[in-house]
């Protein structure tokens, strides 16, 4: 078995650990031939994570086969965070056992890391159709959010063709935020049909907090009561889908 | 099949106090089981995961379930603990919690029993670290998927708190009912279960192979049989009389009672109510596993805590240091236990029990009299046909520490489950006026004043009837009981409270609480006496009446070695009571 990964900086390990940490403290990787694959949900099956970085994506990139490899998330994300913005990462497996890390960074630094049984059965994805889009930035989306948290454990997000409404309602009082193509922070907005559906704010910014810090633009994407769908770019890493399903609006 | 159904066949068990009906409820279910689940599904309706000698336990803490209750309602834990302190009741709290979800989820799977059965097997079997993460994990995994009411009963199961009050005599009456449309068949389930202990086993074997295959089943080694029960026989003559003049005495010790199973390496001990109680007595299971040469063994014996010192008989109690979880090592030396044993059933591939008692005896002797050590001893017999004779082995018997002697039909064979006369026990005589011990479960409680405020103060409790299956009450027993003991026991009845009173149990006070029968204790009196109030053996003396215990008290002995159903029977009851007038009658 062959199995080596090598990147040229921590920040795309980064990003995709504290993806995952924000659902799961158990996560299964999936390597094949094409690249690194990551699908689960949370406990609850609220939200559900799906990553796929591409072999291209990598410095050195060797699978021969497919291998699925279970890490502890808090445990791997301290060793990634022990490499600094400069220094490339190399991972192997060698055995079924242990994964291997080393960080380059004027000297070498070597760990091993017990790997923890990898979940066999896989998270299947919901099949949806979405009628809204919207490309907001990760600051603006960030703000948004965190605006309609100070009343509201919960956002109603409200899209037509010319506008976007974010709307909390809490015990104590509303929040009612507008945007339109004028506004700083909305790159784009599609509306084939107008939607209306609210979701927990707490699972929200905790994945913008977790990713967006590393990306530029995020894309969210619903329907009426359906669950959303959040794409985060990141350089480099070909795909972080982040699914959110709603809440019972009363 | 949907989970649902067996939720409904539960919610209907909850509103009812009449057997009968639960096993009409319990037949109508079984009819609508597939054949691959029928086992799955007695298991559940015990409310365990397989047979208790396998010892797959869920116990999961309250703690644990609200956890998995707050991801998978959406609600806060605080709500979820707001809801908890009101109802007092987690199956209630996750059922409401569930009504007010409102966090929908990405996908859903449907509930079957298939699927609860096999995460429940999930939760039990994982262990160590981050089990836990694990075990909340899967508890959600349902819960997701739940309705309000399915939730409910998930979550009793988990905290063993699913108290339906179905014995598993309903069972076998239900189980006949449905799968042979004839409830005499309950005989022939019933002696299938005495032989290997698993009547999910045995149901699923009925159900594929008809009820003539259960004749085929038969005890086997790593499997404990039920066991063997002995009638209680007030003195010497009428031993002797019911042994036909020609009986065999051994002494009847005080101790556990333990089944010793071994095949090929493994060694299993197993108690009297069938739990693997190996891990207690690791000294003796070295011992079975070094000196017995047979390749497979059943055998029947019983285990005595003795002086670190000497070899001498202690008193029961001191067992108890042995069933501890922890410091088993440490107690090992401090308290040390010897194994008399006094049956075989099976030897080397061979099933002895339709042998007679001095068959079995001399293949005991023959197999095991070269390996007697400390730990393991055969216990002596004597064969005698004099009433004399059984009074002076009494005596030798009560000297060395036995509580009585065990006196046996030399020509009877072992009956699994029986509880016949082919077995006695002979306690010492009895004064007139005293009753000898028995042995009561608690079925019901009521609050204590002063020392005892917030405690129970009176404890309700009954014997066991064994023609309605029922546990009629007998008396109320508020003294003999230490502080220590009364908080322990206050403790244990917790798990088992009840909303109202439980459907096998028979009694007219108005009670505190209730309790499914579940603890016995070992209680003393002074008589027995005819009672307008107390259910035992109503109408077995007089028309209207029953029988009570008078001025009770508590020995400080909870038999947490028997089973409800092994404690004082109906016609023990009556028959010391016929005995009673006897001796006034003489006296």
């Amino acid at each position: 078995m062959v199995f080596q990964l090598r990147t040229k900086s921590p920040d795309e390990w980064k990003a995709v650990t504290s993806a995952i940490s924000t659902l799961v403290d158990e996560a299964t990787f999936e390597a094949t031939v094409d690249g690194v694959s990551f699908r689960g949900m949370d406990p609850s099956h609220v939200a559900l994570i799906d990553i796929f970085w591409p072999n291209s994506a990598f410095d050195r990139y060797e699978c021969d086969k497919l291998i699925k490899f279970g890490v502890r998330i808090d445990e791997f994300s301290k060793l990634i965070k022990r490499a600094e913005k400069k220094d490339s990462i190399e991972i192997d497996i060698t055995d079924d056992s242990m994964l291997q890390m080393k960080i380059f960074n004027g000297y070498k630094k070597e760990y091993k890391m017990r790997l923890i049984e990898s979940i066999s059965s896989s998270t299947p994805l919901p099949k949806l159709t979405f009628n809204s889009k919207i490309i907001l930035s990760t600051t603006a989306f960030d703000r948004i959010l965190s605006d309609v948290q100070v009343l509201s454990e919960y956002v109603t997000i409200e899209t037509r063709p010319k506008n976007i409404r974010f709307l909390g309602k809490g015990d104590s009082g509303e929040a009612d935020i507008l945007l339109d193509s004028e506004s700083e922070g909305l790159e784009e907005l599609i509306c084939n049909e107008e939607s209306k559906s609210t979701y927990s704010i707490d699972y929200l910014l905790k994945i913008i907090k977790a990713v967006g810090g590393s990306g530029g633009a995020i894309s969210a994407e619903y329907s009426s009561k359906m669950p959303l769908r959040l794409e985060f770019k990141v350089a480099n890493i070909g795909r972080i889908h982040f699914y959110l399903a709603p809440r019972v609006q009363d | 099949m949907d989970f649902s159904i067996l939720v409904e066949t539960f919610e209907k068990m909850e509103k009812t106090t009449s057997r009968l009906m639960l096993t009409d409820f319990l037949v109508d279910l079984f009819k609508k089981t597939p054949e691959n689940i029928v086992q799955q599904m007695v298991y559940l309706i015990q409310g365990k995961l397989g047979p208790d000698f396998i010892g797959l336990e869920l116990g999961i803490a309250d703690k644990m379930v609200i956890k998995a209750i707050a991801n998978s309602s959406g609600l806060k834990l605080s709500d979820i603990n707001k809801i908890f302190s009101k109802t007092g009741d987690l199956g209630k709290t996750s059922e409401i919690a569930l009504e007010n979800k409102t966090q929908t989820t990405l996908i859903s799977e449907d509930v079957s029993v298939e699927r609860v059965y096999d995460i429940f097997n999930k939760i039990s079997r994982s262990s160590g670290k981050g089990s836990q993460m694990t075990k909340i994990r899967l508890i959600s995994s349902l819960l997701n998927d739940s309705l309000p009411n399915e939730g409910k009963y998930i979550v009793k199961f988990l905290i063993g708190n699913l108290r339906l009050g179905i014995a598993d005599y309903s069972l076998m009456d239900a189980l006949a009912i449905a799968f042979t449309d004839n409830k005499s068949n309950r005989a022939v389930i019933e002696k299938a279960y005495n032989q290997i202990s698993d009547l999910g086993e045995v149901a699923n074997k009925l159900y594929k192979n008809g009820i003539k295959s259960l004749n085929t089943i038969r005890i086997e080694p790593l499997k404990p049989v039920r066991p063997m029960l002995a009638e209680r026989v007030l003195n010497p003559r009428e031993a002797l009389e019911r042994g036909n003049n020609r009986v065999a005495l051994e002494y009847k010790l005080d101790g556990e009672r333990a089944q010793i199973h071994k095949k090929k390496d493994q060694v299993n001990l197993y108690s009297r109510s069938l739990e693997n109680i190996t891990s207690y007595y690791p000294e003796l299971k070295k011992e079975f596993a070094n000196k017995i040469k047979n390749n497979s063994i059943i055998l029947e014996g019983e285990i005595v805590p003795i002086g670190a010192e000497n070899n001498q008989i202690k008193p029961f109690q001191e067992l108890m240091h042995r069933k501890r979880k922890h410091d088993i090592e440490k107690n090992l030396e401090k308290y040390p236990v010897s194994l008399f044993l006094f049956d075989v059933l099976y030897i080397d591939g061979d099933d002895v029990t339709d042998q007679s008692y001095l068959k079995r005896r001399k293949i005991l002797e023959n197999n095991l009299s070269n390996i007697e050590t400390r730990k393991i001893r055969l216990i002596p017999n004597k064969i005698v046909s004099q009433e004399r004779e059984i009074t002076d082995y009494l005596d030798t018997a009560l000297k060395i520490g036995a509580e009585g002697l065990m006196v046996k039909q030399t020509e009877s064979v072992y009956r699994a489950g029986a509880r016949e006369y082919a077995w006695m026990k002979l306690k010492k005589e009895y004064d007139a006026d005293l009753v000898d011990t028995l042995d009561l479960v608690i079925i019901g409680a009521l609050f204590g004043k002063g020392r005892r405020t917030g405690k129970y103060g009176a404890l309700l409790l009954a014997i066991y009837d064994s023609d309605t299956d029922s546990f009629p009450s007998v008396c109320k027993v508020g003294t003999g009981f230490t502080d220590e003991v009364l908080e322990t026991i206050y403790n244990e009845l917790k798990k088992h409270i009840l909303s109202h009173k439980h459907p096998r149990v028979s009694a007219t006070p108005n009670m505190d609480v209730w309790f499914e029968p579940k603890i016995v204790l070992e209680i003393i009196g002074s008589e027995i006496t005819l009672s307008p109030l107390h259910r035992a053996g109503l109408n077995s003396i007089k028309e209207g009446y029953g029988l009570a215990i008078r001025f009770p008290k508590f020995t400080g002995k909870i038999r947490s070695d028997k089973l409800p159903e092994q404690c004082t029977t109906t016609r023990e009851l009556v028959e010391m009571y016929h005995e009673q007038i006897k001796k006034r009658e003489i006296s």
